[in-house]
């Protein structure tokens, strides 16, 4: 432990170097993600076994379309977020302040429990950020994984290297957002930069944990034809074409009231772009549609996974594999 | 003393004093500079309102 020095009473400043945002902290005061503090010179976490949310999903909400399907996963979040998304749709929790917020008290081991009483065969950081309650995280997935039970991650992947690879080696599943791939909407919209985040999908997708990709289509933002296409480019030549990739619908939230929801033709247009341009899986999500929720196989287009909201319908598949034409779906199946 | 015998005692003074001082400032540096870490230790006690947790095995409100 970096021990601190006290000069007639001056406590140091403390650096984190958890994010990209390298907060330089104030004694008393918080980081960006107002949950990690500077107490007499130590970072310290405010939220570290104080979950705000603790749900059983199914996997399908995360959304995680080629992980486990039809499986119930225990959820969790603590307040705070290290981005500030204008169009944020949890902002109720990742714009709190600890201090602010009702939150109950889960040690690792509790969380566990938790995930083996509701029979989850998976458990999920997700609706703020599992990057600022790093250390709950990553403590909880040590102790899933030695328990069986797969760690997901649905984060926006805002992260440095050095953790998010110690995070990633206990992982099985993500689904990260690339809300654009253009860094002034990065720097503009969530406070944040674009850089870091392709760092983290690189580093993700090398590992060969189940990825899959979520873009929120936000109208007049980064809804038009040539931002689509410049983005599925980037993930077909950076991570493959076999990534699944959820187009999301927008709807005016937090600090975003002025914009309308996306429409069902800009999602289905969306689509399209990522589907000519190679990629096998494609989907549309926060809104009905018949063909887009849907995984058909890539190599002779049988419906393989017909899905209906966050429900299964039929799944055919065998073994993971088309039972067709025999071709491999990506995917963890069981 | 002679007057060589006085510049070598200066000298050594001198370089004592140099490396004391090099040595000094670069303590003062290091205490002074920020601290850095990646991980953070956990606190005692949480600044907001503990309860039980509610209807765990309903699906969450929020997205994700």
């Amino acid at each position: 432990m970096n021990e601190p020095v006290k000069l007639r009473g001056y406590v140091m400043k403390v650096q984190c170097e958890l994010c990209p945002k390298y907060c330089l902290i104030d004694s008393g005061q918080s980081g960006d993600c107002r949950v990690r503090i500077n107490l007499d010179g130590v970072l310290r976490t405010v939220v570290y076994g104080y979950p705000c949310s603790i749900h059983v999903d199914p996997v399908e909400k995360k959304p995680l379309f080629h992980f486990l399907p039809a499986t119930a996963i225990l959820s969790l979040a603590t307040v705070g977020c290290n981005l500030h998304c204008l169009n944020c749709q949890n902002w109720e929790i990742s714009q709190r302040n600890p201090e602010d917020s009702i939150v109950s008290q889960y040690t690792p081991k509790d969380i566990i429990a938790l995930t083996q009483k509701f029979q989850c065969p998976s458990l999920a950081y997700t609706y703020t950020d599992p990057v600022i309650y790093y250390e709950y995280a990553l403590d909880t997935a040590k102790l899933a994984k030695s328990a069986d039970i797969r760690n997901v991650l649905v984060t926006a992947g805002y992260i440095n290297p050095q953790p998010w690879e110690e995070l990633l080696k206990y992982t099985d599943a993500a689904n990260i957002d690339l809300k654009s791939i253009d860094d002034d909407f990065y720097r503009t919209i969530c406070s944040a930069t674009l850089k870091p985040v392709q760092q983290s999908l690189i580093r993700a997708a090398a590992k060969g944990i189940c990825l899959e990709i979520t873009n929120l289509i936000i109208p007049t933002l980064n809804d038009k034809p040539e931002q689509i296409g410049e983005l599925v480019k980037w993930i077909k030549n950076n991570l493959g074409s076999e990534i699944p990739l959820h187009f999301s619908r927008f709807f005016p939230q937090y600090k975003m009231r002025n914009l309308p929801s996306t429409s069902a033709q800009t999602l289905d247009m969306a689509r399209q772009i990522a589907m000519d341009e190679g990629m096998h899986y494609v989907y549309i999500g926060n809104i009905a549609s018949k063909e887009g929720q849907n995984t058909y196989c890539p190599g002779c287009k049988k419906l393989l996974i017909e899905r209906s909201g966050y429900r299964i319908l039929r799944n055919v598949l065998e073994n993971g594999c088309c039972p067709d034409c025999g071709r491999k779906i990506y995917g963890v199946w069981k | 003393m002679t007057r060589r015998k006085f510049l070598e005692a200066v000298v050594r003074i001198g370089s004592a004093a140099a490396v004391m001082g090099t040595v000094s400032l670069r303590w003062i540096a290091e205490k002074t500079s920020p601290k850095r870490f990646i991980r953070a230790a956990q606190m005692n006690r949480y600044p907001g309102k503990i309860k039980q947790a509610e209807s765990i095995n309903q699906q969450g409100k929020w997205s994700g």
